[in-house]
């Protein structure tokens, strides 16, 4: 900077002395500040359009949306750049904006429905005893879920309500998951309110799912909303449990009975899986009865634990800490908290009563005391622990490093041994 | 993974020079290896995604826990020590303490791995490919104990 500074007041003090500087020299500079002025991404997008085809499994409907908005993206910028340099800068803001208005029109064109999904196969994370879960595998079908992806304006926006009003005749709920949503304005909000109140007026709910209170997008949507006109707009923050508020819907309006199961005996849980008639004596000597509510939360993220809990009856929700997001769901029979014995740790989730739940807990103190005592049983155990755990981490590892291999996405971190 | 040292100290040692291998995918799974000193990695399909160095560390205990074949291919990258049970169910039935330390071992990976997919859902939420993210977390609702039914359903056509 001192050395540029020192250069430039000489210059102005005496512009004569530009005159002894070598042509060359010069133009290099200018040849150089040009340069600079170029979009790094035109050389930046092709290393980036290369890295994308080479990759196996690259040509999924999801990677070729992104090679051709690169491509797309690349092709402007060239041709941009090329007629400022042929034409003039004049020239070149033409020829941009006529990219621009062609894009436009062609995203207006493009359909924004990535993928559609019927609820006898798609299904909230809520566990529900069989014959239910066969009720909503059989009926289903009358719930649709659409993923909508990309930006919603008047001609996308337009096409997407062509599309309800034929699902209207046989849909009962349609839910739009609007998180890959990147963009939306004041016509296609008033669009989508129009056909909210569409279906609002037949009875049928329209959900707007993945735009939690805050969102940008909710906030447009809202506004328009807000208008005297506009109501039945229904919100829910996550998918999840929009599927989970349509297949309650589906079961009420079938007079399906969504009671608990029946309640399980100690032996047909999975954490007592091998234990002798003796064995099931002793631990459920050791096991101290808990009931909690529908909706009761269990324990907390981050709360010391000192219990475990085995399931006899109703369902039990992990949620991701901090949100309502729902981590998994399980049926009766599971154990859950069990870090809190096998190492003492704290609680690494949030687990909540989906239903009444009856459970049976097991303290520290007491999984001490049978490991000092029966330490064969405390070995039955550990051992029917580790093979549920097992199950769920060779699951998840698995399918992680197929996706790994498959996407070329980023390589996971060594687990801890 | 100390503790898992000391309480494996009577287990008999092998020694593994590089590119060895302890385990193959797909073979049968009766033994439990140990890793004393050394370095591993562990791939699948041909694919290397993990390697692994912290002595204490096991090998196989998943397969032998759920009576499968091994999972993935286990190589030595450096000269390694390891011991090993040749029954490792009988081992698992005859240490509680063993047994317990394989549990929390499986506890704290599946809170790694399933915290590692929930970032990386949240951080690449709209990222192409990453639907398989949300994929591989409904899978791990299903995984649950009889007689309830899964609560949903696997993406008959996923992208990835």
């Amino acid at each position: 900077m001192a050395y540029a500074g020192a250069l430039l007041a000489v210059l102005l003090a005496e512009p004569a002395l530009l005159g002894v500087l070598p042509v060359s020299a010069v133009g290099g500079v200018l040849v150089f500040l040009g340069c600079e002025l170029l979009s790094p991404a035109l050389w930046r997008k092709p290393a980036e359009l290369g890295r994308l085809l080479s990759r196996r499994g690259g040509g999924t409907e999801s990677a070729r949306r992104r090679v051709g908005s690169l491509a797309a993206d690349w092709g402007v910028n060239a041709a941009v750049a090329l007629s400022a340099l042929v034409f003039g800068l004049a020239q070149a803001v033409l020829v941009g904006a006529s990219f621009s208005v062609l894009l436009f029109a062609r995203a207006n064109m493009c359909d924004v429905v990535r993928r559609v999904w019927t609820g006898d196969i798609r299904h909230s994370l809520k566990t529900r005893p069989t014959e239910v879960a066969e009720v909503l595998q059989r009926e289903g079908c009358s719930t649709v879920l659409l993923e909508i992806e990309g930006m919603l304006f008047f001609g996308t926006a337009d096409a997407l309500r062509d599309r309800l009003q034929q699902l209207a005749p046989r849909a009962d709920t349609v839910i739009l998951d609007l998180r890959q949503v990147r963009e939306i304005d004041v016509t296609p909000a008033r669009i989508l309110q129009e056909v909210a109140e569409d279906w609002d007026q037949i009875g049928k709910p329209l959900v707007f799912a993945e735009w939690p209170a805050n969102d940008p997008r909710r906030e447009v949507l809202a506004a328009v909303a807000e208008q005297p006109k506009g109501n039945g707009l229904r919100f829910v923050d996550h998918v999840d449990l929009a599927l989970e508020q349509a297949e309650e819907r589906l079961l009420q309006r079938l007079r399906v009975d969504r009671a608990a199961g029946a309640r399980l005996g100690l032996g047909e849980t999975t954490r007592a899986r091998g234990l002798s008639n003796e064995e099931l004596a002793l631990l459920g000597a050791e096991l101290t009865a808990h009931e909690f509510a529908q909706g009761h939360v269990m324990f907390r993220a981050g709360a010391p634990g000192d219990v475990l809990y085995i399931s006899p009856q109703g369902e039990i929700a992990l949620r991701v800490p901090g949100t309502m997001r729902r981590l998994a769901s399980f049926a009766p029979g599971v154990t859950i908290g069990e870090m809190a014995v096998l190492a003492r740790a704290p609680r690494s989730a949030e687990a909540v009563a989906e239903s009444d739940v009856s459970a049976l807990g097991l303290s520290t103190a007491a999984f001490e005391r049978l490991i000092q005592q029966h330490p064969q049983l405390a070995a039955k155990l550990c051992r029917n622990i580790a093979v549920h755990l097992s199950d769920r981490v060779r699951m998840l590892t698995g399918d992680l490093s197929d996706w790994v291999s498959r996407s070329g996405g980023a390589r996971p971190p060594a687990q801890p041994p | 993974m100390n503790d898992m040292l000391s309480l494996s100290a009577g287990l008999p040692e092998r020694r593994f020079d590089p590119a060895d291998t302890v385990v193959v995918e797909g073979g049968s799974a009766a033994a439990i290896w140990v890793l004393v000193s050394g370095a591993l990695e562990v791939s699948k399909n041909g694919v290397a995604f993990n390697t692994v160095t912290q002595p204490g560390a096991l090998v196989g205990e998943i397969s032998v826990l759920l009576g499968v074949p091994y999972g993935a291919t286990v190589r030595a990258t450096t000269p390694s020590v390891l011991r090993h049970a040749e029954d490792g169910a009988a081992l698992l039935d005859r240490h509680p303490a063993i047994a317990r330390l394989v549990a929390v071992g499986l506890a704290e990976r599946l809170n790694f791995v399933t915290t590692y997919l929930v970032d990386l859902k949240q951080q690449y939420g709209n990222a192409p490919g990453l639907s398989m993210v949300a994929d591989v977390l409904r899978e791990l609702s299903q995984r649950q104990a009889p007689p309830a039914r899964p609560g949903s359903a696997r993406d008959p056509d996923p992208d990835y």
